[in-house]
Protein backbone atom coordinates (compact mmCIF):
# COMPACT_ATOMS: atom_id res chain seq x y z
CA UNK A 1 0.00 0.00 0.00
CA UNK A 2 2.73 2.29 0.93
CA UNK A 3 4.44 1.68 -2.05
CA UNK A 4 1.71 2.43 -4.19
CA UNK A 5 1.50 5.51 -2.10
CA UNK A 6 4.77 6.33 -2.55
CA UNK A 7 5.41 5.37 -6.68
CA UNK A 8 2.75 7.74 -7.21
CA UNK A 9 3.31 10.35 -4.24
CA UNK A 10 7.13 11.87 -5.89
CA UNK A 11 5.29 12.69 -9.33
CA UNK A 12 2.25 13.98 -7.79
CA UNK A 13 4.10 16.70 -5.68
CA UNK A 14 6.47 17.48 -7.75
CA UNK A 15 3.98 17.78 -10.78
CA UNK A 16 1.64 20.17 -8.31
CA UNK A 17 4.44 22.57 -7.03
CA UNK A 18 5.51 22.70 -10.60
CA UNK A 19 2.54 23.77 -12.07
CA UNK A 20 1.79 26.15 -9.19
CA UNK A 21 4.94 27.99 -9.98
CA UNK A 22 4.42 28.08 -13.33
CA UNK A 23 0.90 29.78 -12.63
CA UNK A 24 2.38 32.25 -10.95
CA UNK A 25 4.74 33.44 -13.29
CA UNK A 26 2.12 33.25 -16.13
CA UNK A 27 -0.63 35.38 -14.11
CA UNK A 28 2.23 37.99 -13.05
CA UNK A 29 1.02 37.30 -9.44
CA UNK A 30 4.65 36.27 -8.78
CA UNK A 31 5.50 40.23 -8.44
CA UNK A 32 3.79 40.50 -5.39
CA UNK A 33 6.46 37.59 -3.77
CA UNK A 34 9.49 38.09 -5.57
CA UNK A 35 11.73 40.22 -6.76
CA UNK A 36 11.69 40.53 -10.61
CA UNK A 37 15.38 39.40 -10.89
CA UNK A 38 14.23 35.71 -9.86
CA UNK A 39 11.03 35.95 -11.98
CA UNK A 40 12.76 33.56 -14.62
CA UNK A 41 14.21 31.27 -12.20
CA UNK A 42 10.98 30.95 -10.94
CA UNK A 43 9.09 29.53 -14.51
CA UNK A 44 12.15 27.57 -15.16
CA UNK A 45 12.10 25.70 -11.45
CA UNK A 46 8.35 25.02 -12.58
CA UNK A 47 9.14 23.93 -16.02
CA UNK A 48 11.76 21.85 -14.50
CA UNK A 49 9.79 20.52 -11.93
CA UNK A 50 7.32 19.05 -14.17
CA UNK A 51 10.11 17.30 -16.67
CA UNK A 52 10.77 15.71 -12.84
CA UNK A 53 7.62 14.73 -12.57
CA UNK A 54 7.16 13.17 -15.65
CA UNK A 55 10.20 11.19 -15.55
CA UNK A 56 9.48 9.97 -12.24
CA UNK A 57 6.01 8.71 -13.66
CA UNK A 58 6.84 7.56 -17.01
CA UNK A 59 10.79 6.51 -16.10
CA UNK A 60 10.61 5.02 -12.56
CA UNK A 61 14.12 3.12 -11.15
CA UNK A 62 15.19 -0.04 -12.83
CA UNK A 63 16.61 -2.46 -10.12
CA UNK A 64 19.97 -1.41 -10.86
CA UNK A 65 19.51 2.50 -10.85
CA UNK A 66 21.58 4.84 -8.56
CA UNK A 67 18.85 5.53 -6.41
CA UNK A 68 18.64 5.00 -3.07
CA UNK A 69 17.85 1.24 -1.42
CA UNK A 70 16.09 1.72 1.79
CA UNK A 71 13.40 0.33 4.05
CA UNK A 72 10.28 1.58 2.82
CA UNK A 73 8.59 4.72 4.93
CA UNK A 74 5.57 3.81 7.24
CA UNK A 75 2.24 4.52 5.96
CA UNK A 76 1.57 6.85 8.63
CA UNK A 77 4.89 9.02 7.08
CA UNK A 78 3.79 8.49 4.12
CA UNK A 79 0.77 10.23 4.87
CA UNK A 80 2.56 12.73 6.60
CA UNK A 81 4.40 13.84 3.87
CA UNK A 82 1.63 14.09 1.91
CA UNK A 83 0.41 16.51 4.30
CA UNK A 84 3.19 18.59 4.29
CA UNK A 85 4.26 18.97 0.97
CA UNK A 86 0.56 19.07 -0.32
CA UNK A 87 -1.45 20.95 1.27
CA UNK A 88 -0.07 24.35 2.61
CA UNK A 89 1.66 25.08 -0.61
CA UNK A 90 -2.16 24.51 -2.04
CA UNK A 91 -3.88 26.22 1.01
CA UNK A 92 -1.68 29.75 0.65
CA UNK A 93 -1.66 29.35 -3.45
CA UNK A 94 -5.21 29.63 -3.70
CA UNK A 95 -5.89 31.92 -0.85
CA UNK A 96 -3.23 34.29 -0.39
CA UNK A 97 -4.10 38.20 -0.95
CA UNK A 98 -1.57 40.03 -3.44
CA UNK A 99 -0.43 42.47 -0.54
CA UNK A 100 0.09 42.70 3.18
CA UNK A 101 -2.01 44.60 5.38
CA UNK A 102 -1.73 47.36 7.63
CA UNK A 103 -0.94 44.62 10.40
CA UNK A 104 2.79 43.82 9.01
CA UNK A 105 3.26 48.04 9.47
CA UNK A 106 1.98 47.63 12.83
CA UNK A 107 4.19 44.75 13.60
CA UNK A 108 7.53 45.56 11.58
CA UNK A 109 7.59 49.84 12.22
CA UNK A 110 8.04 52.62 9.56
CA UNK A 111 11.27 53.45 8.29
CA UNK A 112 10.52 57.61 8.65
CA UNK A 113 13.88 59.14 8.95
CA UNK A 114 17.40 58.67 8.05
CA UNK A 115 20.10 59.53 10.73
CA UNK A 116 22.19 62.48 9.42
CA UNK A 117 25.31 59.74 9.78
CA UNK A 118 23.75 57.68 7.01
CA UNK A 119 26.13 57.62 4.23
CA UNK A 120 25.29 57.22 0.46
CA UNK A 121 27.06 57.65 -2.37
CA UNK A 122 27.02 61.25 -3.37
CA UNK A 123 27.65 60.73 -6.79
CA UNK A 124 24.59 58.96 -7.67
CA UNK A 125 21.17 60.37 -9.06
CA UNK A 126 18.59 61.40 -7.47
CA UNK A 127 14.97 60.27 -7.84
CA UNK A 128 16.68 56.68 -7.35
CA UNK A 129 15.36 53.81 -5.30
CA UNK A 130 16.85 52.85 -1.70
CA UNK A 131 18.27 49.51 -2.71
CA UNK A 132 18.71 49.80 -6.47
CA UNK A 133 20.67 52.83 -5.95
CA UNK A 134 23.84 50.23 -4.59
CA UNK A 135 23.92 48.89 -8.44
CA UNK A 136 23.61 52.30 -10.22
CA UNK A 137 26.49 52.69 -12.10
CA UNK A 138 27.70 56.18 -10.42
CA UNK A 139 27.11 59.62 -12.42
CA UNK A 140 29.93 61.75 -13.70
CA UNK A 141 28.42 64.34 -12.27
CA UNK A 142 27.76 65.23 -8.66
CA UNK A 143 25.90 68.28 -9.01
CA UNK A 144 22.15 68.48 -8.86
CA UNK A 145 21.47 71.12 -10.71
CA UNK A 146 18.12 71.07 -12.84
CA UNK A 147 19.31 71.69 -16.08
CA UNK A 148 21.96 68.06 -15.62
CA UNK A 149 19.03 65.92 -13.98
CA UNK A 150 15.97 65.54 -16.06
CA UNK A 151 14.21 63.56 -13.30
CA UNK A 152 13.82 67.38 -11.38
CA UNK A 153 12.75 69.06 -13.81
CA UNK A 154 8.82 69.89 -12.75
CA UNK A 155 6.04 68.30 -15.19
CA UNK A 156 3.87 71.25 -16.72
CA UNK A 157 1.74 71.26 -13.67
CA UNK A 158 4.88 72.31 -11.91
CA UNK A 159 5.54 69.14 -9.40
CA UNK A 160 8.74 67.14 -9.28
CA UNK A 161 7.76 63.55 -9.68
CA UNK A 162 9.44 61.45 -6.80
CA UNK A 163 8.93 58.48 -4.57
CA UNK A 164 9.16 58.25 -0.67
CA UNK A 165 13.00 57.64 -0.70
CA UNK A 166 14.16 60.06 -2.40
CA UNK A 167 12.15 62.16 -0.21
CA UNK A 168 13.87 60.36 2.64
CA UNK A 169 17.37 60.37 1.20
CA UNK A 170 17.55 64.41 0.96
CA UNK A 171 16.12 64.00 4.83
CA UNK A 172 19.85 62.80 5.68
CA UNK A 173 21.57 64.26 2.60
CA UNK A 174 21.60 68.36 3.01
CA UNK A 175 23.25 68.77 -0.64
CA UNK A 176 19.93 66.91 -1.57
CA UNK A 177 17.54 69.00 0.16
CA UNK A 178 17.58 72.27 -1.49
CA UNK A 179 15.95 69.67 -4.47
CA UNK A 180 13.21 69.51 -2.71
CA UNK A 181 12.42 71.79 0.05
CA UNK A 182 9.68 74.55 -0.41
CA UNK A 183 8.92 73.04 -3.98
CA UNK A 184 5.74 70.85 -5.21
CA UNK A 185 6.02 67.38 -5.29
CA UNK A 186 4.14 64.37 -6.12
CA UNK A 187 4.58 61.20 -5.12
CA UNK A 188 2.66 57.92 -4.22
CA UNK A 189 2.32 55.86 -1.91
CA UNK A 190 -0.03 53.43 0.21
CA UNK A 191 -1.69 55.51 3.32
CA UNK A 192 -0.81 54.09 7.35
CA UNK A 193 -2.62 55.94 10.01
CA UNK A 194 -0.03 57.69 12.45
CA UNK A 195 -0.43 56.49 15.48
CA UNK A 196 -0.90 53.05 17.97
CA UNK A 197 -4.22 53.99 18.58
CA UNK A 198 -5.19 54.07 14.67
CA UNK A 199 -7.73 56.74 14.55
CA UNK A 200 -7.77 57.95 10.89
CA UNK A 201 -8.16 61.40 11.12
CA UNK A 202 -5.38 63.97 10.64
CA UNK A 203 -1.87 63.45 9.61
CA UNK A 204 -0.81 59.98 7.94
CA UNK A 205 1.76 57.97 6.78
CA UNK A 206 2.90 57.75 3.25
CA UNK A 207 4.29 54.00 2.67
CA UNK A 208 6.08 52.13 -0.11
CA UNK A 209 7.08 49.13 0.39
CA UNK A 210 10.76 48.44 -0.37
CA UNK A 211 11.83 44.69 -1.76
CA UNK A 212 15.38 43.57 -2.04
CA UNK A 213 14.62 39.46 -2.71
CA UNK A 214 11.40 38.58 -1.62
CA UNK A 215 8.05 39.99 0.49
CA UNK A 216 9.45 38.40 3.71
CA UNK A 217 12.29 41.23 3.62
CA UNK A 218 9.81 43.91 2.69
CA UNK A 219 10.94 47.43 4.62
CA UNK A 220 8.23 49.68 4.67
CA UNK A 221 9.45 53.41 3.91
CA UNK A 222 7.43 56.32 5.24
CA UNK A 223 6.84 60.23 4.57
CA UNK A 224 4.62 62.26 6.78
CA UNK A 225 1.52 63.91 5.20
CA UNK A 226 0.40 66.59 7.17
CA UNK A 227 -3.40 66.28 6.11
CA UNK A 228 -6.04 68.71 8.27
CA UNK A 229 -7.76 67.03 10.89
CA UNK A 230 -11.11 68.76 9.79
CA UNK A 231 -11.25 66.56 6.44
CA UNK A 232 -12.10 63.23 5.37
CA UNK A 233 -9.76 60.56 6.22
CA UNK A 234 -8.42 57.73 4.10
CA UNK A 235 -8.49 53.80 4.87
CA UNK A 236 -5.70 52.36 5.69
CA UNK A 237 -3.58 50.79 2.73
CA UNK A 238 -5.02 52.79 0.12
CA UNK A 239 -3.49 53.64 -2.53
CA UNK A 240 -3.13 57.66 -3.08
CA UNK A 241 -0.93 60.40 -4.94
CA UNK A 242 -0.06 63.48 -3.04
CA UNK A 243 0.85 66.71 -4.76
CA UNK A 244 2.59 69.11 -2.17
CA UNK A 245 4.83 71.15 -0.40
CA UNK A 246 7.94 69.55 0.97
CA UNK A 247 9.67 70.75 3.81
CA UNK A 248 12.64 69.35 6.45
CA UNK A 249 12.25 69.90 9.76
CA UNK A 250 14.98 69.49 12.15
CA UNK A 251 14.09 66.95 15.32
CA UNK A 252 16.91 66.77 17.84
CA UNK A 253 19.99 64.62 15.45
CA UNK A 254 17.89 63.53 12.92
CA UNK A 255 15.68 65.54 10.37
CA UNK A 256 11.71 64.70 9.53
CA UNK A 257 10.36 64.97 6.12
CA UNK A 258 7.04 66.29 5.66
CA UNK A 259 4.78 66.85 2.88
CA UNK A 260 2.37 70.02 2.80
CA UNK A 261 -0.78 68.48 0.95
CA UNK A 262 -2.16 70.50 -1.78
CA UNK A 263 -3.90 67.71 -3.27
CA UNK A 264 -4.77 63.84 -2.31
CA UNK A 265 -5.57 61.75 -5.21
CA UNK A 266 -7.15 57.92 -4.83
CA UNK A 267 -5.15 56.11 -7.57
CA UNK A 268 -5.63 52.09 -8.75
CA UNK A 269 -2.20 49.80 -6.95
CA UNK A 270 0.69 50.53 -9.46
CA UNK A 271 1.93 47.72 -11.51
CA UNK A 272 5.04 48.01 -9.70
CA UNK A 273 3.65 47.57 -6.11
CA UNK A 274 7.04 47.69 -4.38
CA UNK A 275 10.43 49.48 -5.04
CA UNK A 276 13.41 47.71 -5.40
CA UNK B 1 1.17 46.79 22.74
CA UNK B 2 0.54 43.77 21.69
CA UNK B 3 3.28 41.59 20.72
CA UNK B 4 1.41 38.89 18.71
CA UNK B 5 -0.73 40.23 16.27
CA UNK B 6 -1.70 37.07 13.51
CA UNK B 7 -3.19 37.89 10.50
CA UNK B 8 -3.31 35.06 7.89
CA UNK B 9 -3.31 37.04 4.53
CA UNK B 10 0.30 38.08 5.88
CA UNK B 11 0.89 35.02 6.75
CA UNK B 12 0.21 32.88 3.59
CA UNK B 13 1.78 36.36 1.36
CA UNK B 14 5.55 35.70 3.38
CA UNK B 15 4.80 31.78 3.61
CA UNK B 16 4.94 31.82 -0.06
CA UNK B 17 7.65 34.33 -0.95
CA UNK B 18 9.79 32.39 1.02
CA UNK B 19 8.84 29.33 -1.07
CA UNK B 20 9.18 30.85 -4.11
CA UNK B 21 12.54 32.31 -3.52
CA UNK B 22 13.88 29.23 -2.09
CA UNK B 23 12.38 26.22 -4.30
CA UNK B 24 14.56 27.38 -7.46
CA UNK B 25 17.73 26.93 -5.31
CA UNK B 26 16.49 23.89 -3.74
CA UNK B 27 15.48 22.45 -6.86
CA UNK B 28 19.05 23.61 -8.54
CA UNK B 29 21.09 21.90 -5.57
CA UNK B 30 19.06 18.68 -6.04
CA UNK B 31 19.47 18.56 -9.65
CA UNK B 32 23.56 19.44 -9.23
CA UNK B 33 23.43 16.63 -6.51
CA UNK B 34 21.79 13.95 -8.79
CA UNK B 35 24.22 14.40 -11.93
CA UNK B 36 26.71 14.54 -9.03
CA UNK B 37 25.51 11.41 -8.02
CA UNK B 38 24.87 9.51 -11.85
CA UNK B 39 28.14 10.71 -13.50
CA UNK B 40 30.71 11.20 -10.76
CA UNK B 41 32.69 7.99 -10.06
CA UNK B 42 32.49 6.94 -6.55
CA UNK B 43 34.57 7.89 -4.16
CA UNK B 44 35.60 10.04 -6.63
CA UNK B 45 35.73 13.19 -4.08
CA UNK B 46 38.10 11.66 -1.93
CA UNK B 47 40.52 11.29 -3.94
CA UNK B 48 40.15 14.82 -5.40
CA UNK B 49 40.45 16.30 -1.67
CA UNK B 50 43.60 16.86 -0.63
CA UNK B 51 44.95 14.05 2.25
CA UNK B 52 45.96 16.41 5.20
CA UNK B 53 42.70 16.43 6.90
CA UNK B 54 42.73 20.22 7.77
CA UNK B 55 43.58 20.91 3.93
CA UNK B 56 40.46 19.05 2.89
CA UNK B 57 38.37 20.65 5.65
CA UNK B 58 39.65 24.06 4.10
CA UNK B 59 38.99 22.91 0.62
CA UNK B 60 35.56 22.01 1.73
CA UNK B 61 35.22 25.55 2.75
CA UNK B 62 36.64 27.19 -0.14
CA UNK B 63 34.25 24.95 -2.86
CA UNK B 64 32.08 27.59 -2.61
CA UNK B 65 34.04 29.71 -5.07
CA UNK B 66 33.40 27.71 -7.96
CA UNK B 67 30.88 25.82 -6.70
CA UNK B 68 28.09 28.25 -4.83
CA UNK B 69 24.74 27.55 -3.64
CA UNK B 70 22.14 29.60 -1.57
CA UNK B 71 22.11 27.60 2.02
CA UNK B 72 18.46 26.28 0.78
CA UNK B 73 20.28 24.12 -2.33
CA UNK B 74 23.39 23.24 -0.62
CA UNK B 75 21.71 20.55 1.37
CA UNK B 76 20.35 18.19 -1.66
CA UNK B 77 24.51 18.96 -2.79
CA UNK B 78 26.35 17.98 0.63
CA UNK B 79 24.14 14.15 1.01
CA UNK B 80 25.16 13.23 -2.65
CA UNK B 81 28.75 14.59 -2.19
CA UNK B 82 29.27 12.55 0.95
CA UNK B 83 27.89 9.77 -1.22
CA UNK B 84 30.11 10.05 -3.15
CA UNK B 85 33.48 9.93 -0.07
CA UNK B 86 33.17 13.28 0.18
CA UNK B 87 34.52 13.56 4.37
CA UNK B 88 32.19 14.74 6.71
CA UNK B 89 33.76 17.77 8.16
CA UNK B 90 34.88 18.43 4.78
CA UNK B 91 31.13 18.26 4.02
CA UNK B 92 29.90 20.39 6.86
CA UNK B 93 32.24 22.76 6.14
CA UNK B 94 30.94 23.25 2.44
CA UNK B 95 27.40 23.62 3.97
CA UNK B 96 28.66 26.66 6.28
CA UNK B 97 30.44 28.38 4.04
CA UNK B 98 29.31 27.89 0.48
CA UNK B 99 26.53 30.69 1.53
CA UNK B 100 29.07 33.18 2.20
CA UNK B 101 32.36 32.35 0.78
CA UNK B 102 30.82 33.03 -3.03
CA UNK B 103 31.12 35.44 -5.60
CA UNK B 104 27.57 36.59 -5.63
CA UNK B 105 27.32 37.09 -2.08
CA UNK B 106 30.80 39.11 -2.15
CA UNK B 107 29.50 41.52 -5.08
CA UNK B 108 25.80 41.96 -3.31
CA UNK B 109 27.83 42.59 0.04
CA UNK B 110 29.94 44.99 -1.35
CA UNK B 111 27.15 46.64 -3.67
CA UNK B 112 25.22 46.75 -0.36
CA UNK B 113 27.74 48.50 1.89
CA UNK B 114 28.73 51.32 -0.59
CA UNK B 115 29.68 54.28 1.07
CA UNK B 116 30.00 52.16 4.17
CA UNK B 117 33.84 50.99 3.51
CA UNK B 118 32.51 47.81 1.60
CA UNK B 119 35.59 46.45 0.79
CA UNK B 120 36.56 46.09 3.97
CA UNK B 121 33.38 44.65 5.08
CA UNK B 122 33.18 42.01 2.31
CA UNK B 123 36.31 40.56 3.30
CA UNK B 124 35.84 40.48 6.82
CA UNK B 125 32.41 38.88 5.92
CA UNK B 126 34.03 36.47 3.79
CA UNK B 127 37.19 35.68 6.09
CA UNK B 128 34.96 35.17 9.66
CA UNK B 129 33.28 32.97 7.37
CA UNK B 130 35.58 30.70 5.89
CA UNK B 131 37.25 30.55 9.22
CA UNK B 132 34.23 29.80 11.25
CA UNK B 133 33.11 26.99 8.90
CA UNK B 134 36.65 25.52 8.80
CA UNK B 135 36.74 25.19 12.40
CA UNK B 136 33.57 23.90 13.16
CA UNK B 137 34.28 21.02 10.28
CA UNK B 138 37.68 20.47 12.34
CA UNK B 139 35.64 19.53 15.13
CA UNK B 140 33.19 17.36 13.57
CA UNK B 141 36.37 15.30 12.91
CA UNK B 142 36.82 14.65 17.00
CA UNK B 143 33.35 12.65 16.63
CA UNK B 144 31.69 9.83 15.09
CA UNK B 145 29.87 9.92 12.41
CA UNK B 146 27.34 8.59 14.18
CA UNK B 147 27.01 10.98 16.74
CA UNK B 148 27.12 13.59 13.80
CA UNK B 149 24.33 11.96 10.85
CA UNK B 150 21.05 11.18 11.91
CA UNK B 151 20.31 7.36 11.40
CA UNK B 152 18.53 7.82 7.78
CA UNK B 153 21.81 9.54 6.11
CA UNK B 154 24.06 7.28 7.99
CA UNK B 155 21.99 3.92 5.95
CA UNK B 156 21.89 5.90 2.96
CA UNK B 157 25.70 6.51 2.99
CA UNK B 158 26.20 2.67 3.81
CA UNK B 159 24.18 1.72 1.13
CA UNK B 160 25.96 3.85 -1.33
CA UNK B 161 29.52 2.98 0.04
CA UNK B 162 28.63 -0.68 -0.09
CA UNK B 163 26.75 -0.35 -3.95
CA UNK B 164 30.09 1.37 -4.64
CA UNK B 165 32.24 -1.96 -3.38
CA UNK B 166 30.48 -4.51 -4.66
CA UNK B 167 31.28 -5.88 -7.98
CA UNK B 168 29.09 -6.12 -10.71
CA UNK B 169 27.34 -8.95 -11.31
CA UNK B 170 27.75 -10.97 -14.43
CA UNK B 171 24.52 -11.11 -15.98
CA UNK B 172 24.86 -7.12 -15.97
CA UNK B 173 28.48 -6.48 -17.01
CA UNK B 174 27.97 -6.21 -20.17
CA UNK B 175 24.93 -3.50 -19.79
CA UNK B 176 26.05 -0.84 -20.96
CA UNK B 177 24.05 2.19 -19.80
CA UNK B 178 23.40 4.46 -21.98
CA UNK B 179 23.77 8.47 -21.45
CA UNK B 180 19.92 9.21 -21.70
CA UNK B 181 19.47 6.90 -19.06
CA UNK B 182 21.62 8.25 -16.84
CA UNK B 183 20.19 11.92 -17.34
CA UNK B 184 16.95 10.05 -16.16
CA UNK B 185 18.51 8.74 -13.15
CA UNK B 186 20.10 12.07 -12.32
CA UNK B 187 16.69 13.54 -12.70
CA UNK B 188 14.60 10.63 -10.62
CA UNK B 189 17.65 11.57 -8.00
CA UNK B 190 16.69 15.01 -8.30
CA UNK B 191 13.07 14.69 -7.54
CA UNK B 192 13.18 12.52 -4.72
CA UNK B 193 15.74 14.91 -2.96
CA UNK B 194 14.01 17.88 -3.86
CA UNK B 195 10.91 16.51 -2.11
CA UNK B 196 12.89 15.39 0.64
CA UNK B 197 13.93 19.19 1.62
CA UNK B 198 11.10 20.84 0.47
CA UNK B 199 9.16 18.80 3.10
CA UNK B 200 11.67 20.86 5.82
CA UNK B 201 11.84 23.76 3.62
CA UNK B 202 7.47 24.02 4.51
CA UNK B 203 7.84 23.77 7.69
CA UNK B 204 10.79 26.11 7.84
CA UNK B 205 9.15 28.77 5.80
CA UNK B 206 5.99 28.45 7.88
CA UNK B 207 7.33 29.19 10.85
CA UNK B 208 9.39 32.19 10.11
CA UNK B 209 6.52 33.63 8.41
CA UNK B 210 4.47 33.52 11.62
CA UNK B 211 7.55 35.28 13.89
CA UNK B 212 7.88 37.31 10.35
CA UNK B 213 4.54 38.89 10.58
CA UNK B 214 2.90 38.30 13.52
CA UNK B 215 5.26 39.12 16.02
CA UNK B 216 5.51 43.08 17.10
CA UNK B 217 9.60 43.58 16.14
CA UNK B 218 9.02 47.34 17.43
CA UNK B 219 9.48 45.80 20.84
CA UNK B 220 12.36 43.24 19.90
CA UNK B 221 14.62 45.16 17.92
CA UNK B 222 15.10 48.36 20.41
CA UNK B 223 17.06 46.24 22.74
CA UNK B 224 19.37 45.32 20.69
CA UNK B 225 20.73 49.06 20.28
CA UNK B 226 22.73 48.97 23.46
CA UNK B 227 26.22 47.85 23.06
CA UNK B 228 25.94 44.90 24.92
CA UNK B 229 23.31 43.02 23.29
CA UNK B 230 23.90 44.66 19.83
CA UNK B 231 25.85 41.45 18.65
CA UNK B 232 24.27 38.59 20.57
CA UNK B 233 20.47 40.57 19.30
CA UNK B 234 21.88 40.73 15.77
CA UNK B 235 22.54 36.99 15.71
CA UNK B 236 19.10 36.26 17.18
CA UNK B 237 16.95 38.51 14.76
CA UNK B 238 19.38 36.89 11.79
CA UNK B 239 17.97 33.54 13.49
CA UNK B 240 14.67 34.50 13.37
CA UNK B 241 14.12 36.54 10.26
CA UNK B 242 15.59 33.80 7.90
CA UNK B 243 17.17 36.09 4.92
CA UNK B 244 18.74 34.57 2.13
CA UNK B 245 22.79 35.76 1.88
CA UNK B 246 22.28 37.60 -0.84
CA UNK B 247 19.86 39.85 0.56
CA UNK B 248 20.65 39.55 4.20
CA UNK B 249 23.82 42.11 3.45
CA UNK B 250 21.18 45.22 2.19
CA UNK B 251 18.86 44.71 5.60
CA UNK B 252 22.14 45.02 8.00
CA UNK B 253 23.59 48.06 5.94
CA UNK B 254 20.65 49.47 7.04
CA UNK B 255 20.72 49.26 10.67
CA UNK B 256 22.01 52.43 10.77
CA UNK B 257 22.31 52.68 15.18
CA UNK B 258 24.31 49.06 14.82
CA UNK B 259 27.97 48.74 15.25
CA UNK B 260 29.77 47.59 12.29
CA UNK B 261 30.78 43.70 13.92
CA UNK B 262 27.16 43.58 15.48
CA UNK B 263 26.25 43.83 11.36
CA UNK B 264 28.91 41.57 10.72
CA UNK B 265 27.46 39.06 13.23
CA UNK B 266 24.24 39.59 11.13
CA UNK B 267 25.86 38.57 7.85
CA UNK B 268 27.55 35.58 8.83
CA UNK B 269 25.27 33.51 11.56
CA UNK B 270 22.54 33.80 9.37
CA UNK B 271 23.30 32.17 6.70
CA UNK B 272 24.87 29.39 8.29
CA UNK B 273 22.09 28.49 10.96
CA UNK B 274 18.49 30.16 11.10
CA UNK B 275 14.88 29.01 11.55
CA UNK B 276 14.29 27.69 8.57
CA UNK B 277 17.43 25.64 8.09
CA UNK B 278 17.31 24.32 11.62
CA UNK B 279 14.18 22.22 10.17
CA UNK B 280 16.08 21.30 6.99
CA UNK B 281 19.45 20.29 8.53
CA UNK B 282 17.19 17.52 9.93
CA UNK B 283 17.27 15.87 6.97
CA UNK B 284 21.13 15.09 7.18
CA UNK B 285 22.28 15.45 10.69
CA UNK B 286 21.03 14.92 14.31
CA UNK B 287 19.01 17.22 15.94
CA UNK B 288 21.85 16.97 19.05
CA UNK B 289 24.43 17.92 16.98
CA UNK B 290 22.62 20.52 15.03
CA UNK B 291 21.95 22.24 18.28
CA UNK B 292 25.87 21.99 19.05
CA UNK B 293 26.92 23.51 15.97
CA UNK B 294 24.42 26.07 16.36
CA UNK B 295 25.83 26.73 20.12
CA UNK B 296 29.50 26.60 18.60
CA UNK B 297 28.73 28.60 16.13
CA UNK B 298 27.42 31.77 18.51
CA UNK B 299 30.43 31.27 20.59
CA UNK B 300 32.70 31.64 17.93
CA UNK B 301 31.20 34.32 16.01
CA UNK B 302 29.81 36.02 19.51
CA UNK B 303 33.24 36.03 20.59
CA UNK B 304 35.26 37.45 17.37
CA UNK B 305 32.43 40.09 16.78
CA UNK B 306 32.16 41.06 20.05
CA UNK B 307 35.41 41.55 21.62
CA UNK B 308 36.29 43.26 18.32
CA UNK B 309 32.75 45.58 18.48
CA UNK B 310 34.65 46.60 21.84
CA UNK B 311 38.29 47.56 20.47
CA UNK B 312 36.93 49.63 17.46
Amino acid sequence: MNNILLRFLTPFALLEWGLILIYFFVSHRIATFLHPHFHALVLISGLLLVVTALISAFFPHPSCGCDDHHPLPSVGKVILNIAILLLPISWAAMTSPDHFSVNLIRNHGLIETLPASYSRPASLPSNTSLLSSAFATPANSTSNDQTQNPALIPDRDGNIHVEVTDILYASADPSMRSNYEGKKVSLIGQVAHHNEAQTEKGPFQLVRFVMVCCAADLKPLAVLVDYPNNLKPFDSMTWVKVIGIASFKPSGSIVMPVIQPERIIPIEAPPDLYLN
Amino acid sequence: MDWFRFNAGDFTVCFLSLLFEGIPFVFIGSLLGGFVDTFLPAQAIEHLLPKNRILAVAAGASLGIILPMCECGIIPMIRRLMGKGMPISSALAYLLAAPIVNPVVAVSTFAAFRGQHPLEVTMLRLGLGFVVATIIGLLTELLSPTLVLNRSMLTQLKNWRRSANVPVPIEHSHKHVTFLEKVLAAFRCAGSDFLAVAFYLVIGAAVTSIFNTAVNQTIVVPVASHIYFAVPSMMALAFLLSLCSTSDAFIAANFAVMPLMAKLSFMVFGPMMDLKLVFMYSLVFRKSFTVLVGLSLLFLIGLSCGVASFIQ
